[in-house]
């Protein structure tokens, strides 16, 4: 009989049952994804055996403020120290490169040496790993692509597979749990080792297994020690200022993720409380409801665990349900945020299999803290027994003082969410504004991979002829594409804004003490590139014809200008003098000054110089077209994909589309943070509403007996509405002024998210305060106006 | 022989600003097993309030009260309520059944708040349902019965645990006329089968079923046996 009769009561209030269930499903949905992603990240176990033990091996040159991979002379030194590295191995960099096989499929394939395995300690589940000495043609396969694409075949050992042309023979299969370096690699192949001189760094990823007790910190020493005794590497170290790093390979994974995951949590948390107290005023309004018959209950000789038990199983139902279906989200909402790049596609961990028990038991810990701590505040008020017997007259408990307190705090935390989504959209909108140097709108970029071989050209001479090849494929594809009707000029560039390319130089400062340096960006361009990328010329003039030969005249940026010129006159001026590795670009005429670009990003003011040197394409082994357009630039994505494969039939052509795509997706973090926090923010805004019209619907209800006396003796409408209004205005104001306070405290935490503005931005805070007041107050009103609408008559009657 | 009931001195105020407010003045009071006293008086004038005392509904009084041999004033919370529950079965006004239950369950409430094994229940709901003539109804929610009806199984609801006192809260007050009359003789019935009946009604004609009256006037008790 009692289940029978909680389903009939929730039967007869639907609109309780999927509210209920709604919000316990958003609130368990959003806080089980957001700490399942931090828990992958953080704590899961790696899918290697000793997996903490393993680490990366970088360099790092903090003249540029970058990271970068080894090279193999370095990796064999390492692999000889067994005292510190029980094991050190190279992939291939950059990440795993695809190939298509005999039917067109492309394969995500990772180069790895033959020891990897050895030091991952992870054993092939059939067949066996490659020989030490890395037999070329042999292919490990993924376990999910075994199954996938060979359907489980237990003789697959043997079977020849042509990837890119060339046949590959399969020695094994790696077990399912496998990942490396992520979970979207689908086969493995020896890395060739690259016979360069070992004086550059980058040309390898490289892995190590610590040996046991030595710590990350011991092994960079380590690593400085044998960088130091490269001989190789001396210029490097003299202009660059190499210092080793070892990053634990966890670390790798997770760090560019964790910052934003934790404000995604923080907002998370607070829409938890939110949805909290909502429920609890829903669930408060329903025990209300049901006060006349706690009564009579009592009074029939129920104790107070029969009506707690009564009380608590009305909302028992819906949050079950609703916490079941939220569990049931949390696949789904871990999509959303690999989709949103808020988590990595493939990591080394897979995120949400299986549910990670502690997420959800955080979410359900606090969950039912919340709930006893409710219930605890609710139970010495439950039973007004005398209110059945004394004519339905109510005894005005602690419960309903409690309300408006839930409701304060609610409002509290709404006005903190909608300030922080408020802080971010501002700071979007800043960023947006920012003056970034160049006119993006109709331009579209095309990145060209030559298909190299310059360094590896055998002599100066068969370089240079292969050189002129290639610049001579180059400006034929040039000279075709600005034929094409909508196009209305065209460059040739090495590293154009948010291509991702990225030369650096290291330029004597000319300011500063003999061996002093100053680093720059160093972007070889056609004498098109100022007019296509509509950057300004300040001073001086672009390049000309004859800027292409053996002077080769540069033109420096507005922040070289203001820098390193000190007020001279640029025009005239020389760059400094360099040394080793930048001998090329010492001494090179000033002819002209440009403004200055954002490059990389479009809310950070911290740009290098930028020196922009006249070169025609092809003497690089990876250009750039860039064409202004008369047309939307996605439509001539095709043509110009054709041209290009016509005239340079050996290159790889890495990517086509609109510079503005690419600097919208230079955005799509801050994007991805700005959507989740906002979409919080209006939840927490509506539930605030519906909290609040909640509230005063039942003050309203409770005292239409009195209003309608009011309006009996005389008061207008207009007084009733201002007598309910205030009621409700009192709680928002007093809420407004708490969310204020501690939005301030916790907006202290997106300070790193905010660009331009800082976390106590007063018109962002002003904004947010009266949004959520305006919210507030139209909940308010709602009920009001249903109030000063009763009829005296009617609210006078009895019942009322 | 012990009285069921026994009020000594018994006072029931509450604060105002400035003073207090009494509702119930010095009452003495004795009613013994197998009575059925009606109280009566005006609106205001208390008869409410010693309803609730005498139901164990309001602790808050002043004096000594004993019911069924114990001295109710010196109970704590849990023991008045298991007295109550034992002893005590309320009529009201107003019926109060629960809507969501039907009318075999309303009956059967009180019963599972007692501990009572459900073969058991089942037994005593179904021939409290025969002795009411209200078989036929048992599966029909309050709503959809008539005021009389609805008020015959709030008595059902109050005699199904055979308690020792029957309080009734002006239990014809809402009911059509021959209801009412209905009502009442169900009440005189249970009287003469031995059960102490406490009525608070405003109607001469029902108070003329009970077997003494007790007029209250401003917390007063006007007459006493």
């Amino acid at each position: 009989m009692f289940f029978t009769a909680v389903m009939r009561r929730l039967r007869r209030s639907p609109g309780f049952f999927l509210t209920v269930f709604v919000l316990t499903a958003a609130a368990i949905a959003v806080n089980t994804v957001v700490l399942s992603a931090i828990w992958a990240l953080q704590w899961q176990a790696l899918p290697f055996p000793n997996g903490e033990r393993l680490v990366r091996l970088e360099a790092e040159i903090p003249r540029f403020g970058m990271n970068a991979g080894l090279n193999d002379e370095l990796l064999s030194d390492l692999v000889l120290d067994e005292g510190v590295f029980a094991g050190v191995f190279g992939y291939a960099s950059p990440p795993p490169a695809q190939a298509s096989d005999s039917e067109g499929r492309p394969w995500q394939l990772a180069t790895i040496d033959p020891q990897a395995l050895a030091v991952l300690a992870t054993a092939p589940a059939l067949g066996r790993g490659f020989s030490s000495t890395g037999a070329e043609g042999e292919l490990l396969l993924s376990d999910r692509q075994w199954r996938g694409q060979f359907g489980a075949d237990p003789d697959i050992l043997g079977r020849s597979v042509r990837l890119g042309g060339t046949p590959h023979v399969v020695i094994g299969v790696m077990p399912p749990t496998f990942a490396f370096p992520d979970r979207g690699t689908e086969g493995w192949l020896v890395r060739k080792r690259r016979n360069d001189d070992g004086a550059g760094v980058g040309s390898v990823q490289v892995v190590a297994r610590l040996q046991p007790g030595v710590t990350p910190a011991a092994a960079a020493s380590r690593l400085d020690a044998v960088i130091a005794a490269s001989e190789p590497m001396q210029a490097s170290l003299e202009h660059l200022g190499l210092i080793g790093r070892v990053t634990p390979l966890r670390q790798t994974m997770a760090d560019r993720y964790l910052d934003s995951l934790g404000l995604l949590a923080l907002a998370s948390a607070l829409l938890l409380l939110v949805v909290a107290a909502n429920l609890a005023i829903l669930v408060l309004d329903r025990w209300l409801a049901r006060q006349a018959e706690f009564s009579i209950s009592r009074a029939l000789g129920a104790r107070r665990r029969h009506l707690l038990l009564s009380a608590l199983a009305d909302p028992a139902v819906p949050v079950l349900a609703g916490g079941l279906a939220g569990l049931a989200l949390v696949t789904t909402g871990l999509r959303f945020l690999q989709h949103r790049s808020l988590l990595p596609e493939h990591a080394m961990v897979a995120f949400g299999e299986p549910l990670p028990a502690l997420a959800i038991g955080l979410a359900g810990t606090l969950a039912l803290l919340l709930a006893v701590a409710v219930i605890l505040l609710l139970m010495r008020a439950l039973v007004p027994a005398a209110a059945a017997v004394s004519h339905g007259r109510r005894l005005v408990s602690g419960r309903e003082r409690l309300r408006p307190g839930l409701l304060v705090a609610q409002v509290a935390l709404a006005t903190a969410l909608v300030g922080a989504g408020s802080l971010l959209l501002h700071s979007a909108w800043q960023v947006l504004q920012a003056p970034r140097g160049f006119d993006e709108q109709h331009v579209l970029l095309a990145a060209v991979d030559l298909g190299g071989g310059h360094a590896a050209a055998g002599d100066e001479a068969a370089r240079q002829a292969l050189q002129a090849r290639h610049q001579a494929q180059m400006q034929a594809a040039r000279e075709a594409i600005l034929a094409l009707p909508g196009v209305e000029a065209v460059s040739l560039a090495s590293m154009p804004p948010f291509s991702g390319a990225a030369y650096m130089v290291s330029l004597g400062d000319p300011g500063g003490d003999p061996g002093e340096h100053v680093q720059a960006y160093q972007n070889q361009v056609d004498a098109d590139y100022f007019r296509v990328m509509r950057i300004p010329l300040t001073l001086g003039r672009g390049f000309a014809e004859g800027d292409f030969g053996e002077a080769r005249p540069v033109i420096v940026d507005q922040t070289w200008q203001r820098r390193l010129l000190a007020g001279a006159d640029p025009l005239g001026a020389r760059l400094p003098g360099a040394a080793g590795l930048m001998e090329g670009l010492g001494n090179s005429p000033i002819i002209g000054v440009a403004g200055a670009v954002r490059h990389e990003r479009l809310d950070r003011d911290d740009e290098l110089p930028m020196i922009y040197q006249a070169a025609p394409a092809g003497g690089w082994p990876r250009a750039f077209v860039l064409l202004r357009t008369a047309v939307p630039p996605g439509q001539l994505a095709g043509p110009v994909r054709d041209l290009i494969r016509a005239h340079v039939p050996q290159a790889r052509l890495e990517m086509i589309g609109p510079l503005a795509d690419l600097l919208q997706r230079s955005l799509g973090e801050r994007r991805a943070v700005l959507e989740v926090v906002g979409l919080f923010a209006l939840l927490a805004l509506a539930l605030t509403g519906l909290g609040l019209y909640s509230v005063i619907s039942v003050m309203v209800r409770r005292r239409t007996a009195e209003l309608g006396l009011r309006m009996a003796l005389g008061a207008s409408t207009a007084q009733i509405q201002r007598l309910v209004l205030a009621r409700g205005g009192v709680l928002v104001g007093l809420g407004l002024a708490v969310g204020w306070l501690l939005g301030r405290v916790l907006a202290r935490q997106l300070e790193a998210h905010l660009y331009g503005i800082d976390s106590a931005d007063a018109a962002t805070w002003s904004l947010a305060l009266v949004l959520v007041a305006g919210a507030g107050l139209l909940a308010c009103w709602l009920p009001a106006r249903r109030a000063a609408r009763l009829s005296p008559m009617q609210a006078l009657a009895p019942g009322h | 022989m012990e009285p069921l009931i026994k009020l000594h001195g018994v006072e029931r105020s509450y604060p105002l600003a400035g003073g207090r407010s009494w509702v119930l003045r010095n009452i003495d009071l004795v009613i013994d097993e197998g009575e059925f006293v009606s109280v009566m008086g005006p609106s205001g004038s208390g008869k409410t309030s010693l309803l609730n005392v005498l139901g164990l509904l309001d602790a808050g009084f002043q004096g000594e009260y004993h019911l069924a041999g114990q001295a109710v004033h010196l109970l704590n919370g849990k023991q008045r309520q298991l007295l109550q529950r034992d002893a005590i079965g309320f009529i009201f006004q107003h019926y109060h059944l629960l809507d969501d239950l039907t009318v075999a369950e309303n009956l059967d409430l009180p019963l599972s708040y007692r501990n009572i094994k459900s073969g058991e229940r089942k037994a005593l709901v179904g021939d409290i349902l025969d002795r009411f003539q209200i078989v036929g109804k048992k599966d029909l929610f309050p709503r959809q019965l008539s005021g009389g009806q609805q008020q015959l199984v709030a008595v059902a609801r109050a005699v199904i645990t055979r308690p020792k006192l029957l309080l009734a809260d002006e239990p014809t007050g809402a009911l059509h006329s021959s209801h009412g009359t209905m009502i009442m003789e169900l009440l005189a019935e249970l009287n003469r089968e031995g059960a102490t009946i406490v009525q608070v009604t405003h109607s001469l004609a029902n108070a003329g079923y009970g077997s003494r009256t007790l007029q209250l006037r401003d917390g007063w008790l006007q007459a006493s046996p």
